[in-house]
C-alpha cells in the first residue's frame, strides 16, 4: 500500500468521469451499482480490495484472493477434438547479446534455461511417445544444442551446460529455422511437426529472404509458435500467422515471469488438427514386458549393462527404457500407460458448473474430500469469492466438490470421482430422482451394521 | 533468350538460320523449314578452319555455309551457349527464383540426402570427431570389405543420415551481414585496453571498408599487425568509418590521419555524383550522363528560391561533422544491402494476388476461427465403457456379498489359523526371498554401472557388441523390404560374432579375471537372443519359400 508508487493514482480517483476502468478484465467483478458505461465508474484501486479484519490480520483476504485465483486457469474448452499426438518439437532458445538484459531475474538468459528444463520435463510428462530436440541462436548462426531424441535426461543436461555461456551477437531467425527445417525434414506424416522459438531480442540479423523460408516453412507443414520477450515483432508475428493458417494465438509477448511460464506452458498441449485426414493410417507399435536377469547384460541402444529391460516383440534385442525406437528393427516400442497419459488431451474432463445458492442446499460437504460447504452465504459484501457457495457440480454425475478438488480433479487427475464411482444404473437413478427428491444424495457412506 | 536469324547455305541453297531453343532452316522463298530440330538432338558442331562453315552433328550431319566468318561464330557460340543452359530441365524452369545458380545460394542448405552419402569429407569428418563412431566403421565396413556380408559405406551411413545433416548444415550456414566496426568494442583489462579481432572480423573489416586495406597495406610493413591495429582503433580514421562525428579531444595519429583526407574522396565522388542526378549513389557503379534527368526532376525543389535545403541535403557540404557520419553510415548500410542476396521476385501469375495483399487492411479482418476437426465420440466410449457392462451390474449386486464378508470377520481369529500346514509355509517363505533378492538393487540413474573388466577388454567388449547390433540393424532393414539376400548375407556376418565372442572370453581366461567369463557371457545375451530371433525368423520365411 506504497503510495509512492502508484502517485498519479490518488488525484487521479478524484475525477471519477475521466479515468477509464482498467480493473475490469484482472480484477473481476464490475461494481453492480454504477450503471452506463466503464469510464464514468470509479478507478477500481486494486490496494482497497485488501482490507485487515478485526483482529488486524490479512489472512483470510489473502486466502480469498487465492480462491478466487485458482478457478480461473481451469476455464478451457472441453470438446474432444482431434490432436497431433506423437509431437516432433524444436526448441529454438535465443543466446543473442539481448538475453543479458536484467529485466527478468537474475538475467534472461538464465530464466530462460530454467523455464526450459521445467518445460521439458512437463512436456515428456504430457507428451510421452513425442520426440524433442534443442537450437540456440547465437553470434547469426543456429547452434545445435540437442539432438532430436525422446530421452529428457540428455536435452536437460544440454541445457544446463550452457549456463556458463554467455549470450552473444544477434539471433538469425533464418538459420534457426533453416535447421529446423531440416531436423524436421523426415518426420512421418502421422506425427505432427513444431517449432517453439523463445525470442528475447528485436531483430534478426539473416542472410537471405525470411519470407522465402517462411513460404517454405508453410510448404513442409511445420507450425510455429513463438513466445516474445520484449515486444511483438513484425516478423515473428507473420512468421505465426502464416504457419498457424491465419490464427494470431500462436504468438504471445510475455508481461511479466508466471506469464512467461504460463506462454512457455501452453505449447505443451497437443497441437489440434486443422486439416481431416482422407484416410485413418495404422501405425504399428510394439507393447514390451520388462524382464529381469540374473547377470547384467548390453542393452542394444546404448551398450550399458543393466539387469533390467525390455525385450522388442519383434527381433527380441534389449532395450533399457520406454518410450523408445528398437535400435535394431526400429519398431516404436511404448507402454500403454504412455499411450494413456496423451488420452486426457483428446479427452479432457468437462468443466464443471458452480452451484448456485437455491441449488446448494443439496450437499453439506465435499463428495470427494468431505471437507464442509458454507450452509448460508455470506453477506459482508468486499471480500471476493464468498459471493458464490464454494460448491461446483458435475454435469454427469451431478455430485458437489469444493475448489480444491475442482483443481485437482482438472489439473492432474483428469477424472471425476463421482462419475468414476457410480454405475450407469445409478447415474440414471439420480438424474431421474433430481426434480422430486431433494433428498442429499452426496457423501453416502456404505452403511455397515 | 532472343532470337538469332542469319542467312545461311545449307547444300548450296541460300536460306535463313533461326535460332530459338529449336534450330530451324528455312530456304528462302519457301515457307516450310527445311530442317528443324531442337538443340537437345544436337550432339557435335564441327567449324571450317578456312572457310566461315559450321557443321552440325545431330542424327546426320548438317553443313551450313555463311556469309561471313563472323555470322558462323555468332550462331556457333549461340548454341553452345544454349546447349549449356537447357541441361537443366524442368526444376530450373520451376523455381522461379534466381538464386539457385549462385553458390552461396541459401536453397541448398537443406541437403538432400544423395549428397550427404556422397559427401565423404564431411562424413570424414564426423568419423574424427567421435571414435566410437570410428570404431564401429571400421569393424563394420572396413574389415567386411570383399566379404559376402559387406555394409557399405553407403549403408552405414543411410542408417545414419540425421547426424550427417546436421553436421552439414552447421558448417554450411552463414551469418548476414552487419556493422563490423560497431561491434568492435576495447574492453579494460588491468589498466589496459584490449581489442580481441579474430580473422574472419579482419576480413569482414577489409570487405565492408577498403580504404582500410589500403592503409593497412601501406603501414603494415614498416609497423607492426597488432600496433597497426591497437592504433587504428583508436583513431580517428576509425571514428569517422563508423559515422560518429570527430571532436577536436580525440587523439591524432600522424600516420593514419593521412588517410583522413583520402577517406574523404569518395565522398566527393559521389557528391559529385549526386550532381549530375545519377540516382545510383555507390561508389562503384559508373556514372551515367542523363539527356532528361527525370528522377532529378521530381526530387528537385527549387534551390534559387526559397529555404535553402537542409544541411544533409547540400551535396557540396563537405564531410565534416555530423554529415560526414550520415554519409559513411548510408555508406555500410548499402554495402551490407548489395552484398545480400536479392529479395524473391514473385512471377506474373502472383502479382495479382501480391497488390491485393498489400491493399487489404488484414487488421480489421478480425480472428480467423479455427478448423478443428471434432471427435464423435460419447463420454461413455471415452471412459472405455460400452453398453451393459455387466460388470458394473456385479458390482451392485454384490452389495451383500460384502456385508456377509465383513460379518464374517467379527471376533476374535488367530492367525495360525490362515495357514494350512508349516511346510507350505516354508515354501512361501523362500519363493518370496528369492523374488526379492533377485530384485536388482535400486541404482540411481546418474551412475553408469559398468562391468567388473579392465579397461581393453571392456572396449573391446563394447565394440563387438555395437557392431553385432550393426549388423542386426541391416539385417532388419533388408528382411523387412523383403530382401532376402541382403538379408542372407548379414546372417553370416551375425554368425561370425558368436566366434568373436568365444575369442573375447578366451582372452579374458587368459588376463585371469575372475568370473569374466560370466561377465561377458552375461553381457552378450541380449544380443545373442536377438541374433537367435533374427536366425529364426530368417529360416522360417526362407524355409517356407523353398
Amino acid at each position: 500500500m506504497s503510495d509512492d508508487e502508484y502517485n498519479f493514482g490518488d488525484s487521479a480517483a478524484e475525477d471519477d468521469e475521466d479515468i477509464l476502468d482498467l480493473g475490469n478484465d484482472s480484477r473481476g467483478k464490475k461494481s453492480a451499482a454504477a450503471p452506463g458505461y466503464a469510464w464514468e465508474e470509479q478507478y477500481q484501486r486494486s490496494w482497497d480490495v485488501v482490507q485487515e479484519d478485526a483482529a488486524g490480520s490479512l489472512a483470510g483476504v489473502v486466502a480469498g484472493i487465492i480462491e478466487a485465483g485458482k478457478r480461473k486457469r481451469l476455464l478451457k474448452d472441453t470438446t474432444p477434438i482431434q490432436r497431433g499426438i506423437i509431437r516432433h518439437l524444436i526448441l529454438v532458445l535465443d543466446f543473442s547479446s539481448a538475453m543479458a538484459e536484467k529485466d527478468l531475474r537474475p538475467n534472461r538468459q538464465e530464466l530462460t534455461i530454467t523455464y526450459a528444463c521445467d518445460f521439458i520435463t512437463e512436456y515428456f510428462e504430457q507428451n510421452p511417445i513425442s520426440q524433442l530436440g534443442i537450437i540456440g541462436m547465437r553470434n547469426g548462426v543456429a547452434v545445435r544444442i540437442s539432438e532430436v531424441h525422446g530421452n529428457p535426461q540428455d536435452h536437460i543436461a544440454a541445457l544446463q551446460a550452457l549456463r556458463k555461456q554467455e549470450p552473444s551477437g544477434d539471433p538469425s531467425l533464418q538459420n534457426a529455422l533453416e535447421m529446423c527445417r531440416a531436423s524436421l525434414q523426415h518426420v512421418p506424416t502421422h506425427g505432427t511437426r513444431e517449432v517453439l522459438i523463445v525470442f528475447g531480442a528485436l531483430l534478426s540479423s539473416d542472410p537471405g529472404d525470411i519470407h522465402k523460408t517462411i513460404r517454405n516453412l508453410v510448404q513442409d507443414k511445420i507450425r510455429v509458435r513463438i513466445v516474445g520477450l520484449a515486444a511483438q515483432v513484425a516478423v515473428c508475428a507473420e512468421l505465426c500467422r502464416a504457419t498457424n493458417g491465419g490464427s494470431n494465438s500462436a504468438y504471445g509477448v510475455i508481461l511479466n515471469e508466471h506469464h512467461f511460464r504460463d506462454l512457455l506452458f501452453e505449447a505443451t498441449t497437443p497441437p489440434t488438427q486443422t486439416t481431416k485426414k482422407a484416410a485413418s493410417t495404422l501405425i504399428t507399435m510394439g507393447f514390451p514386458s520388462r524382464a529381469i536377469e540374473s547377470v547384467p547384460s548390453l542393452c542394444a541402444c546404448h551398450s550399458i549393462p543393466l539387469r533390467t529391460g525390455y525385450s522388442c516383440p519383434r527381433c527380441s534385442s534389449k532395450v533399457c527404457s520406454l518410450p523408445m525406437e528398437c535400435p535394431t528393427c526400429g519398431l516404436t516400442l511404448v507402454l500403454s500407460t504412455h499411450l494413456a497419459r496423451s488420452y486426457h488431451h483428446l479427452f479432457p474432463l468437462r468443466n464443471w458448473d458452480e452451484v448456485p445458492w437455491d441449488k446448494a442446499s443439496k450437499s453439506t460437504s465435499c463428495f470427494a474430500c468431505l471437507a464442509p460447504f458454507l450452509t448460508t452465504p455470506i453477506t459482508s459484501g468486499k471480500e471476493k469469492g464468498r459471493g458464490s457457495s464454494g460448491r461446483f457440480a458435475c454435469p454427469q454425475c451431478g455430485n458437489h466438490f469444493c475448489v480444491d478438488c475442482d483443481v485437482f480433479a482438472h489439473e492432474h487427475l483428469h477424472n471425476c470421482p463421482g462419475c468414476e464411482s457410480s454405475s450407469p444404473a445409478r447415474k440414471q437413478k439420480l438424474l431421474a430422482a433430481e426434480p422430486e427428491n431433494g433428498a442429499t444424495t452426496n457423501g453416502d457412506a456404505m452403511q455397515i451394521d | 533468350m532472343a532470337t538469332v536469324t542469319v542467312p545461311a547455305k545449307l547444300k548450296k541453297k541460300d536460306g535463313t538460320l533461326v535460332l530459338t531453343d529449336r534450330l530451324v532452316w528455312t530456304p528462302i522463298g519457301l515457307p516450310k523449314p527445311e530442317c528443324d530440330f531442337p538443340l537437345t538432338a544436337v550432339t557435335n558442331l564441327q567449324r571450317h578452319p578456312a572457310k566461315p562453315q559450321l557443321k552440325i552433328h545431330t542424327t546426320e550431319p548438317f553443313l551450313f555455309a555463311f556469309n561471313s566468318v563472323a555470322d558462323r561464330d555468332v550462331i556457333q557460340e549461340a548454341v553452345t551457349e544454349r546447349k549449356q543452359q537447357t541441361p537443366t530441365p524442368a526444376a530450373a524452369a520451376a523455381s522461379a527464383s534466381t538464386t539457385s545458380s549462385s553458390s552461396t545460394s541459401f536453397t541448398r542448405l537443406a541437403p538432400d540426402d544423395k549428397e550427404l552419402l556422397l559427401d565423404g569429407a564431411l562424413q570424414q569428418n564426423l568419423l574424427d570427431k567421435s571414435p566410437a563412431l570410428k570404431q564401429t566403421f571400421m569393424e563394420v565396413v572396413i574389415k567386411t570389405m570383399g566379404t559376402a556380408s559387406q555394409i557399405t559405406t553407403e549403408a552405414f551411413w543411410s542408417t545414419r543420415l540425421s547426424l550427417l545433416r546436421t553436421a552439414a548444415l552447421e558448417s554450411r550456414q552463414h551469418r548476414g551481414g552487419y556493422n563490423v566496426l560497431s561491434t568492435i568494442k576495447p574492453v579494460m583489462v588491468n589498466q589496459e585496453l584490449k581489442v580481441s579481432l579474430p580473422h574472419e572480423k579482419i576480413a569482414d573489416i577489409f570487405e565492408q571498408h577498403p580504404v582500410v586495406r589500403r592503409v593497412w597495406s601501406g603501414c603494415v610493413p614498416p609497423m607492426s599487425e597488432d600496433a597497426f591495429w591497437s592504433r587504428f582503433v583508436q583513431s580517428r580514421l576509425c571514428k569517422k568509418l563508423r559515422g560518429q562525428r570527430i571532436t577536436q579531444t580525440d587523439p591524432t595519429d600522424d600516420v593514419l590521419d593521412k588517410y583522413l583526407r583520402l577517406e574523404e574522396d569518395p565522398d566527393e565522388r559521389s557528391a559529385k555524383r549526386q550532381k549530375t542526378g545519377n540516382a545510383s549513389n555507390t561508389s562503384d557503379a559508373p556514372s551515367v550522363p542523363k539527356f532528361v534527368d527525370l528522377g532529378g526532376n521530381e526530387a528537385n525543389l527549387t534551390v534559387s528560391r526559397g529555404n535553402a535545403p537542409d544541411i544533409t541535403m547540400r551535396p557540396d557540404r563537405m564531410a565534416a561533422d555530423a554529415v560526414g557520419g550520415i554519409r559513411s553510415l548510408n555508406r555500410i548500410s548499402m554495402r551490407i544491402l548489395e552484398g545480400m542476396e536479392p529479395v524473391d521476385r514473385r512471377t506474373g501469375a502472383d502479382k495479382d494476388e501480391l497488390y491485393r495483399e498489400q491493399i487489404v487492411l488484414g487488421d480489421l479482418r478480425g480472428e480467423k476461427k479455427e478448423e478443428r476437426v471434432l471427435l464423435n465420440v460419447t463420454e461413455d466410449e471415452a471412459r472405455g465403457r460400452k453398453d451393459n457392462d455387466t460388470a458394473t451390474v456385479e458390482l451392485r449386486d454384490s452389495q451383500p456379498a460384502t456385508t456377509q464378508l465383513v460379518h464374517g470377520l467379527e471376533g476374535e481369529m488367530s492367525l495360525a489359523d490362515a495357514v494350512p500346514d508349516p511346510e507350505s509355509l516354508t515354501q512361501t517363505f523362500t519363493s518370496i526371498n528369492t523374488l526379492i533378492t533377485s530384485q536388482p538393487p535400486p541404482t540411481s540413474t546418474h551412475l553408469a554401472p559398468t562391468l567388473p573388466l579392465p579397461p581393453h577388454l571392456l572396449s573391446t567388449l563394447t565394440m563387438s557388441h555395437a557392431a553385432t547390433t550393426e549388423f542386426l540393424k541391416h539385417f532388419w532393414l533388408a528382411f523387412l523390404r523383403k530382401d532376402y539376400k541382403t538379408a542372407g548375407a548379414m546372417l553370416e556376418g551375425l554368425r561370425r560374432t558368436g566366434d568373436r565372442v568365444d575369442k573375447l572370453v578366451e582372452a579374458v581366461g587368459r588376463e585371469g579375471v575372475s568370473g569374466g567369463e560370466g561377465v561377458v557371457r552375461g553381457a552378450m545375451e541380449g544380443v545373442e537372443r536377438a541374433v537367435g530371433r533374427a536366425v529364426e525368423e530368417y529360416e522360417r520365411v526362407v524355409g517356407a519359400k523353398s
